[in-house]
């Protein structure tokens, strides 16, 4: 289901997605390949280093348009938001107060 | 005995109420037309065929279209019209082609159109479905607890209508209920709810039937990718696609189907109209339109099954999204779209395990706007642990602020630093900083650099060893019911039992106990203590102590603290009682 993740990912972080989210969320990732691709490769980008814990716990941000997530981080001062989610992930919740 | 029996009524009732739920006489006609119409389409012989009924029920009275489809009829049973006509026989044929084609979109559309009259009943609460979850809940003492006082009158009503007197009645109720209590008493909850699994056939579409079909709502078919394409081909019905395609056409939404192709196929596959009707039901009038797209990124919140064939195995949400939607409505989740915007998961998450954590969140009082603004908290499946060590080191407030948090692993260098900074008498202050942004508006509170990077030189490495932890020994028997029972349960039994009664000498607050001077969530040990009395282990000091130590971060001063406090507090009253 997410071998299309095997050249961005290693195995472990590939195995905790799967034991950690509903096979319906799984299911809806395997229908957004591209765009998963695309959000990750965005976030890398930005220097956001907590991409594995991010797909672990939140995978449901990767079923979004790549453009929504880019429109939110550049809603936001980019790089105090990306420092405070590579302080802690659960900050990326943060983006959608402003 | 009588649960059992109960469920066999229950499920003769509904496989009634389903019956009286088949097909009516008019979709039958329009069906057995249509394949007629279909074979004639693919063996080229329409001599059998009712034009002045097709017509009449399609296109009402067009003498003109039923004169051109008996002209052809004729033709088409005459084996040397083509030579005799030449020309005019092969315009003619194409001609009559292209109508029979419109005929068999326009009986599919009428067919479509029936059924989704006849379905709009069903939405929600048709008899059956009523009966399906009375049903599911009687069979499941988990959710027993659950059944609403309307649904106890359903109960009654169909118990009555089996002939069973009043008074055999109320014993039945009666039993099932006390089994019920018993059961929670002495069980591991939340056992996973299986769905319903459907081989999908294979239909093997016409390509260009689809594509008409499409072309009737101004989409073009082939905007979706080569692999959707194929899918629709082969799994969905034009009966299914119309009905969709209708539908959006009904709510105005132009769907986007180069962008979201992957998404829109599998509702062309394995949803149904009235499930995405459903789902566009639960989202705000105001901002349907706009906002459709959000719900379109989890396209398993439109199916109700699960789903094996050839191409893999789809696993749906409906049912999970329902309930969820109706659990956060009833508790007051303002707008269900920008919620789900902010995070969808708790949305498709099992609606049991949903469940057990609002009730966790109440017990702990975490207040309810904290936890619905943050829906991310029901992410993890045990949270509880990290609320624990917040309140163990006097962070509550913090984490009141930032809930997310509540992801935190027990046992992440965060919380160690913060019982560093507290070994140094740190101050709330010096642990995390309240500011604005933008200098106006709601104000956040952010834990401190010392707290967040490596401050004191703590990292994942070192936490025990920073901290002069001592681990105390833990009871195998206790390991293993907390191992089964890893969720969280509301503490009922702890309260009838006399040790906790007098540990409850220690209560500062609602939520923690200070022993010895030091911090231990209340709700901690009793819900602990609440799983080993429901495991029947016995009630022991031993077992209040084993139940007290477990994730806290103490050192050995603080333990030996601890213990003497318990140790004081059980043999005063064990002297008490000698």
């Amino acid at each position: 289901m997410l071998e299309f993740l095997n050249n961005m990912i290693n195995n472990e972080t590939i195995i905790k997605i799967m034991n950690n989210n509903d096979k319906s969320l799984l299911y809806d990732i395997s229908c957004n390949k591209e765009n998963m691709i695309k959000i990750i490769t965005y976030l890398k980008e930005i220097n956001v280093k907590v991409v594995n814990d991010l797909l672990i716990n939140r995978l449901d941000l990767f079923t979004k348009n790549p453009d929504e997530i880019r429109s939110l981080f550049k809603g936001v001062n980019e790089e105090i938001m990306v420092s405070l989610i590579n302080e802690d992930y659960t900050a990326i919740d943060a983006l959608f107060d402003f | 005995m009588n649960r059992r029996e109960i469920s066999k009524i229950l499920l003769k009732q509904i496989e009634i109420e389903k019956n009286s739920f088949t097909e009516t006489d008019e979709i039958k006609k329009y069906k057995k037309m249509k394949r007629q119409l279909e074979n004639a389409l693919i063996t080229k012989n329409f001599k059998d065929l009712d034009f002045n009924q097709i017509v009449k029920l399609t296109y009402g009275d067009n003498k003109p279209l039923l004169k051109e489809l008996i002209f052809h009829q004729n033709l088409s049973s005459n084996p040397n019209a083509k030579k005799l006509y030449g020309e005019l026989y092969t315009n003619g044929e194409a001609k009559a082609l292209k109508s029979l084609d419109q005929i068999s979109l326009k009986l599919t559309e009428k067919i479509s159109l029936l059924e989704q009259e006849q379905a709009k009943d069903k939405i929600f609460i048709t008899k059956d479905t009523v009966l399906q979850h009375l049903y599911e809940k009687i069979s499941d003492f988990d959710q027993f607890a659950t059944i609403s006082s309307n649904e106890l009158d359903i109960l009654v009503e169909t118990l009555k209508k089996a002939n069973y007197s009043n008074q055999k009645i109320i014993d039945m109720i009666i039993e099932v209920t006390a089994n019920t209590i018993r059961k929670l008493n002495s069980s591991k909850l939340l056992p996973s709810k299986e769905i319903e699994e459907i081989n999908l056939p294979v239909t093997s579409l016409n390509k260009n039937d689809i594509v008409g079909l499409f072309k009737l709502y101004r989409y073009d078919f082939s905007l979706f990718t080569p692999q959707d394409r194929k899918l629709i081909l082969k799994y969905s019905s034009s009966e299914k696609i119309f009905g969709i395609l209708k539908l959006f056409d009904k709510y105005k939404f132009r769907m986007d189907l180069r962008n979201y192709s992957s998404k829109l196929a599998p509702l062309f596959v394995y949803s149904a109209p009235y499930l995405i009707e459903n789902v566009i039901n639960t989202i705000p009038k105001e901002t349907m339109k706009q906002d459709f797209n959000i719900f379109l990124n989890r396209p398993s919140i439109f199916i109700s099954k699960r789903f094996i064939t050839d191409d893999g195995v789809v696993i749906g949400a409906y049912n999970n999204y329902i309930e969820n939607i109706k659990l956060f409505d009833s508790l007051g989740l303002q707008n269900i779209s920008s919620t789900f915007r902010r995070c969808s998961s708790p949305f498709t998450r099992n609606s049991s395990q949903i469940k057990s954590l609002v009730n966790a969140f109440d017990t702990y009082q975490i207040p309810k706007a904290v936890y619905l603004y943050t829906l991310s908290a029901f992410n993890n499946y045990n949270p509880i642990p990290a609320i624990d060590q917040f309140i163990e080191l006097g962070c509550l407030e913090y984490l009141k602020d930032n809930f997310s948090r509540v992801n935190l692993n027990p046992n992440d260098p965060i919380f160690y630093r913060i019982k560093k900074a507290r070994q140094l008498s740190a101050t709330d202050d010096e642990i995390y900083t309240r500011f604005q942004n933008g200098g106006a508006g709601r104000i956040y509170i952010r834990l401190n650099e010392n707290i967040t990077k490596n401050g004191f030189g703590i990292t994942k490495d070192n936490c025990s060893e920073k901290v002069e932890e001592f681990i105390p020994k833990t009871k195998k028997i206790c390991d293993n019911v907390l191992k089964q029972n890893d969720v969280f349960v509301t503490p009922t039994l702890v309260f009838e039992d006399e040790l906790i009664q007098k540990l409850e000498a220690f209560k500062t607050s609602e939520l923690a106990y200070n022993i010895g001077g030091v911090t231990i969530s209340r709700y901690k040990v009793l819900c602990n203590y609440e799983k080993y009395l429901r495991s029947n282990l016995d009630s022991s000091v031993d077992n209040i102590k084993d139940a007290l130590f477990r994730n806290s971060i103490l050192t050995k001063i603080e333990y030996d603290k601890v213990i003497k406090a318990i140790n004081e507090l059980y043999s005063i009253n064990l002297e008490r009682t000698i």
